[in-house]
């Protein structure tokens, strides 16, 4: 089996697994040993499976200290949340983090009524109603918040008694449907900047993704092909995995092209996840190797 | 007793106060991020007895201070997070503003590090003086809109993290049932400033409530202490000061039907150490460029745009009439406590402009004791003895190994404690003064 099919596939926790493994760091590290792509966690929301909601960025915050070199990821919706809070705790966690880090937003969150505003800034700005024009605001905001202080502003020099040379650490000044002036208060990681990716449900979502500035998009199975023949290797499908289904619809979407795939084993204990992956990954090993595909393959 | 010690993440991030260039001793830029000495710290902060380590937010970018160093490289509950994984003792006190986050948000965060670290958190509740650049087009809130609409917050998360009732776990193997659904109870909230309905989707069980810490120093910011606060920040920079600001607080908690005794109040102090006091002294100033005092300046006007002194050099007096007023200060709708600390190092007579700054570059307006391990642990169980403080929050200094192993065992010693017995308490019972003896209480 190659390394190569094994970080192909992610593994996306449900919030009861990702509950259960923040208080597991054997697991984490047990995960963290078969060198998966990446672990996901904060998923259910975003999909509508509730569960026992843990926050996502500190458990991944907490499980960076076990997990040396699995990507970390966590889903985030700009609705409760503000996407200058989302950019800031995700950039500070990809600055502690050794690994790769960063974000899926998302278009939903199911522990949110419908209909509600989305959160603005505790009543200084203006109401911004919920909405796909709404994610596809906040997606630029972080990105662009990502970008406005790089590490390389970071310089230190002793002589002149500057840490940081101002000149390279600049306002972003958005305007759409958020209002922010930026940048971050802290610099990008001196190992570059977090992953921004974006879960597409349905069709309408799948435009706006496509046109983001997110660099990964996370689809559910049925918006595979219309998505990758758009962005091709940048699409990650999503598989929800029940029982003795898995396999045979893993390989389908494999047949259907899909080479990166995000899988949720809701069924599985935590501590037997990692073994559960494993007829997926040859399943994908195989067929890489058929196709004679050998770059490596990380989040 | 054990006088209980706070440590700002600042201060164990790098061994140096914070008026030296951080990054002298380092050995590249990546220092500023290394991870693994910051866990290295935190666990000798841990082992050295420290009740927990906090850590201040900043929502935004102060250009002046920045060119120095990153003010906070961190947001709180994501570094508490990666610290609850390597401590096992130490309180973990992150700042979550109640102007910039939803309390929703919030209850769930610091319940999920409450979870994470077992017990070990507390809440440092701000309204924010700063932030609102990044939040939409509006002005911050006056003081007393922010701290009603923090008064609605913490009693919405509060009300989240008593949405799980106790006894929720079923533990029916039959049923299948982990959770009684019948003992998570929405909370059905309709306020002013926010609704919300459910309650919350993780449980503060089998944990209490975060410690809750505060640090406003307004009239209104102490009625808020007074009302709700268990611990508190507070620059005293003086025994006059600590006992002004005790008496105000005691009025505030009596309004609200709790005693002085409710909160531990735990000054900040930046702790510089020598052979001599004259050695100390020279550690204290000796770093300081008058560069460093222009930077400053401009870095105090971005919080108080009254304190800009144009056109005076820094050998200059400052004359009376350049210092703003009260009413100058309070009309700004910014922090104005600290200000008003900063309007009494200006008007003291003679004074110039080097001295000004000098004393605020390097404190804050927060106490400084400079001298040996010896007078530093007297001055400390002084202002402990006398009520003056329940603790201290140590913001910076010579040196954390130097407080750790010379000045706390000298407390230790002369306030009879062992600190070592007390690691194991709760983070809440830790700050608390012990309960007199019936026969302290009849000699009171």
């Amino acid at each position: 089996m190659t390394r190569d099919a094994t970080a192909r596939v992610w593994l996306a926790l449900t919030d009861a697994q990702a509950t259960r493994l923040a208080s597991s760091p054997a697991d984490a590290a047990a995960i963290d040993a078969r060198g998966l792509g990446a672990i996901v966690i904060g998923l259910d929301a975003v999909t509508g499976a509730r569960g026992q909601v843990i926050d996502a960025h500190a458990t991944l915050a907490h499980l960076s200290a076990h997990v040396e070199r699995t990507a970390l990821l966590a889903a985030a919706v700009p609705l409760l949340d503000h996407p200058y809070n989302i950019a800031r705790r995700a950039g500070s966690l990809d600055l502690l983090a050794s690994q790769r880090t960063g974000v899926v937003i998302g278009f939903d969150d199911a522990t949110v009524p419908d209909g509600s505003d989305a959160w603005s800034g505790g009543g200084l700005g203006e109401a911004v109603p919920f909405s796909t024009a709404s994610v596809a605001d906040a997606i630029e905001v972080i990105h662009e918040l990502w970008r406005a202080w790089p590490f390389s502003a970071v310089i230190a020099d002793r002589e002149r008694r500057i840490f940081v040379d101002l000149d390279k650490v600049r306002s972003i000044d958005h305007r759409g449907v958020y209002a922010v002036r930026g940048p971050l208060g802290a610099p990008a990681s001196p190992d570059g900047l977090p992953v921004l990716g974006v879960y597409a449900r349905d069709a309408e979502e799948l435009v706006i993704a496509l046109s983001s500035s997110a660099e990964t998009i996370l689809v559910t199975e049925d918006l595979y092909r219309r998505a990758s023949d758009r962005r091709g290797g940048e699409v990650v499908v999503h598989l929800v995995l029940h029982g003795g289904d898995a396999l045979r619809r893993a390989g389908r979407a494999i047949e259907d092209g899909a080479r990166r795939l995000v899988v949720t084993l809701p069924d599985i204990a935590v501590p037997a996840l990692a073994d559960a992956l494993a007829p997926i990954v040859a399943l994908l090993d195989e067929l890489l190797d058929e196709a004679g595909t050998g770059e490596e393959e990380t989040a | 007793m054990t006088v209980p010690f706070v440590v700002s993440l600042g201060f164990v991030a790098h061994d140096h106060a914070e008026h030296r260039n951080p990054w002298d001793a380092q050995r590249d830029e990546r220092d500023l991020v290394d991870l693994d000495q910051l866990v290295r710290r935190a666990l000798l902060a841990e082992r050295a007895g420290f009740a927990a380590v906090f850590c201040a937010d900043f929502l935004g970018v102060n250009r002046a201070a920045l060119e120095r160093a990153p003010l906070a490289p961190y947001e709180p509950i994501t570094i508490l997070s990666a610290l609850a994984a390597t401590t096992r003792r130490i309180g973990l006190v992150g700042t979550v503003s109640t102007q910039f986050t939803e309390p929703y948000n919030a209850a769930r965060y610091l319940a999920s590090l409450t979870q994470i670290s077992r017990g070990r958190v507390g809440w440092n509740v701000v309204t924010s003086f700063n932030g609102e650049r990044n939040f939409g087009s509006g002005k911050l809130p006056a003081p007393e809109e922010r701290y009603e609409r923090a008064d609605e917050f913490v009693a919405v998360v509060s009300a989240l993290w008593d949405s799980w009732k106790p006894g929720y776990l079923a533990g029916d193997a039959v049923a299948r049932r982990q959770v009684d659904s019948a003992r998570v109870v929405d909370i059905d909230h309709i306020g002013r400033h926010f609704h919300v309905e459910e309650a919350l989707d993780i449980p503060l069980a089998p944990y209490e409530h975060p410690v809750l810490f505060q640090a406003g120093a307004s009239d209104v910011g102490i009625d808020f202490a007074g009302a709700h606060a268990e611990a508190i920040f507070v620059a005293t920079p003086t025994e006059d000061a600590a006992r002004v600001y005790g008496e105000r607080l005691d009025r505030a908690a009596r309004r609200h039907g709790r005693s002085r005794s409710d909160i531990a109040v735990l000054p900040g102090v930046r702790v510089y150490i020598g052979e001599t006091r004259e050695e100390a002294l020279e550690e204290r100033n000796a770093p300081v460029t008058d560069a460093d005092l222009v930077r400053h300046l401009a870095f105090l006007a971005y919080e108080h745009p009254d304190f800009g002194f144009a056109g005076l050099a820094l050998d200059d007096r400052i004359a009376p009439e350049r210092v703003p007023s009260v009413e100058a200060i309070t009309a700004s709708g910014r922090r104005h406590s600290r200000a008003l600390l900063y309007r009494d190092l200006a008007l003291r007579p003679g004074v110039t402009l080097r001295e000004f700054l000098l004393d605020v570059a390097l404190s804050f307006a927060h106490l400084d004791l400079v001298g040996t391990p010896a007078t530093i642990a007297d001055a400390i169980v002084r202002w402990y003895d006398s009520g003056l403080a329940d603790g201290f929050t140590v913001l910076g200094g010579s040196s954390l190994e130097r407080f750790a192993d010379e000045v706390i065992p000298l407390v230790d010693a002369r306030t009879g404690s062992d600190r070592s017995g007390s690691s194991s308490a709760s983070l809440r019972d830790r700050l608390r003064r012990p309960p007199l003896s019936a026969a302290e209480e009849g000699a009171g």
